[in-house]
């Protein structure tokens, strides 16, 4: 509780009302960030090019609006969690770790909002901010991994560690992946800026091709090239290689539970087949041996 | 009057021109797509004279008279399949080579599946490989044939033509990666990057998709976006519809790749470059490429994104072979053997290079000695009376 705290607050008060000032301010950024939506956040003074996205980003700020002075009221809180006060300290623990995670990742939100009307280097790929994407990775690593690792207990603990291995690798697959796409769709980003300064030159110098087919060509180029930059930098080749490294630990994780579903059907595993295969395997290569050497002694009856 | 810097009325006068032109090729392609279409591949007649496990031996018997007495045998790679040297008619390496009077043989490596993912490097060269030499040997009752071999191919070709000399009596690869040591191509950069070993234990083997997806991101604004506007612009001509839709069938038909091979392939290849340095182990032998002493030419695409020229084109020099020739054509990984300009560059040269060479062999003091492998020669199927 701080010295503007509302008469009646409590700590958990605090806690929230901090976390709807972060998000009203990624609403405030968006105002500011898109001209179309106006001033007073209205959906009408947007006109029809704010269109569907205006409409959008109105009925959202109003909902949040709403939230917001909901859960102002001093005591709020308390009344939202007075059924969780019997709950064990886990359970607070985790809202904690959430809000603070919220908290967090809009702080970056706001931050990457901010940068939208930035200028940006078109060429460059040097800096590709998939510092925003990795952020939801990092609170996922600190904060809410451990409660997947929390060591389970009885006769199912090893099922319910294998289950909890699977949806963990899952998220940090699905994180990777994010960040992994987001890096290709960079230099579909540039080169568009590129194209519009091109354009720009082109227009300037009266020299605009009259064939539509001419502005694909010179996009296509451009973003050939920016490709060719992007995949042979090295934040790309590490990023694939954490993509990969994340896909092939989610599948390992989801074959471990699939296993233990398969044990209890008449079904064999991977690992069953694989072991009968590599037997086979390994006679086949014995008799291969052994027909070589028949046959180079001379007794073959293949002999010609 | 002064022109306007923008011609928009140029412009508009344009668009609405191709939006005319779009309306009716729609039209036209609905017409070419709704039609018959002539799109298989492989269509040269052949027979298959050998199997073992999941890889088949094709035989292309001559269309006129064997112009030479040394049979070809051309090993492609394990990624993507074989069909691609007999896409279609008149751009067939295939049938170039049985006009030119060669008895050509070819294997097909089949579809790996799950069991097969122990094989290494050594089975399928010592292995499969060999056994194939030997029934071609046996065959045609000569002590060595010819070698050629593509890409992933080309460098089984070159470890078999190490650890058995006494085989082969041409050597002949093309677009083959030897020296992986190189940045000219992206695969070679990221496959540096990749935890093969994690791939492999995950995957059992490579599969084929994902290995496709990989090549398309080589390049995904060309293979991924204007390879396909290119055929909305194209699709009401018939020939060139047939002949894009040939080539999907190729490049999307992708067996997965024996998982140790694909593992020893990227280690000692893309991350540790032993062939070229001659520090390979295969089958527990060393592959010193000072025992290729037989002929070999060596042909590689100046525009190859996948195997550059920096890959191919140190293994003349490496070799033990006086007689080495590298050829470098202005094309890419695949023109090489599908463009109509190489169709006239490529296959007509390997055969004239092949026919210089097909001297009989002088016989050896004890006489030759050829091997026939255990494995069935394909036969006439049977029919068996119920009653026996």
């Amino acid at each position: 509780m701080n010295d503007r705290s509302p008469p009646g607050a409590t700590p958990i008060d605090d806690l929230m009302t901090s976390w709807l000032k972060a998000a009203a301010d990624v609403w405030q950024t968006l105002t500011k960030t898109w001209p179309a939506f106006g001033q007073d956040g209205t959906a009408g003074s947007a006109g029809a090019a704010g269109g569907r996205l205006t409409d959008f980003l109105a009925s959202n700020r109003k909902a949040w609006e709403a939230t917001a002075k909901a859960f102002s009221e001093p005591g709020a809180m308390d009344a939202l969690l007075k059924g969780l006060q019997t709950a064990p300290d886990l359970s607070l623990r985790f809202f904690k770790t959430s809000v603070d995670g919220f908290g967090e990742l809009q702080r970056r939100w706001i931050e990457r909002f901010k940068k939208l009307g930035a200028a940006s280097e078109p060429y460059g790929f040097t800096d590709l901010d998939t510092e925003f994407l990795n952020r939801w990775t990092d609170i996922y690593k600190k904060e809410f991994r451990q409660f997947l690792a929390v060591p389970q207990l009885g006769i199912m603990r090893f099922y319910q560690e294998k289950i909890n291995q699977a949806v963990d690798k899952h998220s940090l697959f699905q994180a990777a992946m994010a960040e992994f796409l987001h890096l290709l769709f960079v230099p579909v980003e540039k080169s568009f800026m590129v194209m519009q300064e091109k354009l720009a030159d082109l227009a300037e110098a009266g020299k605009l091709p009259d064939d539509s087919k001419r502005y694909y060509q010179m996009w296509i180029k451009i973003l050939e090239g920016h490709y060719m930059t992007l995949f042979q930098s090295s934040d790309y080749v590490q990023t694939l290689g954490r993509t990969l490294d994340s896909l092939n630990g989610f599948l390992s994780a989801r074959q471990e539970v699939l296993e233990d579903v398969l044990k209890l059907l008449p079904v064999p595993t991977h690992r069953d087949m694989d072991e009968i295969n590599r037997e086979i395997y390994l006679l086949k290569r014995r008799l291969r041996t052994l027909e070589k050497k028949l046959a180079s002694s001379g007794s073959g009856p293949e002999d010609t | 009057m002064d022109s306007p810097k923008i011609p928009v009325d140029l412009i508009l006068s344009k668009l609405a021109e191709d939006a005319e032109k779009a309306q009716a090729r729609a039209r036209q392609a609905s017409d070419v797509l709704l039609g018959p279409l002539d799109t298989a591949i492989a269509t040269t007649p052949y027979e298959i004279v050998y199997e073992e496990d999941r890889v088949k031996l094709k035989h292309y018997p001559p269309a006129g008279d064997i112009k030479l007495k040394t049979p070809l045998l051309v090993v492609y790679a394990l990624i993507n399949r074989e069909t691609m040297l007999d896409l279609q008619p008149g751009r067939s390496v295939v049938e170039t080579f049985r006009d030119e009077g060669i008895d050509l043989y070819m294997i097909d490596w089949g579809y790996p599946t799950r069991k097969d993912r122990f094989l290494t490097i050594d089975d399928h060269v010592n292995g499969y490989m060999d056994n194939i030499v030997d029934f071609i040997r046996g065959r045609h009752q000569v002590p060595k044939i010819n070698l050629m071999g593509i890409c992933m191919g080309g460098t089984f070709s070159v470890i078999y033509s190490a650890l058995h000399a006494e085989k082969i009596k041409n050597l002949v690869t093309t677009v083959t990666p030897t020296n992986f040591d190189t940045d000219q191509g992206l695969l070679h950069t990221w496959l540096r990057a990749v935890d093969v070993d994690q791939m492999v234990d995950t995957f059992g083997n490579m599969p084929g998709d994902l290995l496709n997806l990989g090549f398309l991101l080589l390049n995904p604004a060309r293979l991924m976006l204007d390879k396909y506007i290119g055929f909305m612009e194209n699709m009401d001509q018939k020939e060139f519809v047939e002949n894009f839709i040939r080539m999907e069938k190729w490049i999307f038909d992708s067996p997965d790749v024996p998982g140790e091979t694909f593992r020893q392939f990227v280690k000692d290849g893309y991350q540790k470059n032993l062939l070229i340095q001659s520090r390979m182990e295969v089958g527990g032998q060393i592959v010193h490429l000072k025992r290729i002493t037989m002929p070999l030419l060596n042909f590689y695409g100046k525009f190859d994104h996948l195997v550059p020229p920096e890959a191919c084109e140190l293994l003349t020099g490496r070799v033990g072979s006086r007689d080495t020739e590298d050829i470098c054509l202005e094309t890419g990984h695949i023109g090489i053997y599908v463009s109509s300009k190489c169709q006239r560059e490529f296959a007509p040269k390997i055969a004239a290079w092949l026919r210089e060479r097909d001297q009989p062999e002088i016989p050896r003091k004890r006489g030759v000695k050829t091997r026939r492998p255990s494995p069935r020669p394909k036969a006439a199927p049977s029919v068996r009376n119920p009653g026996e």
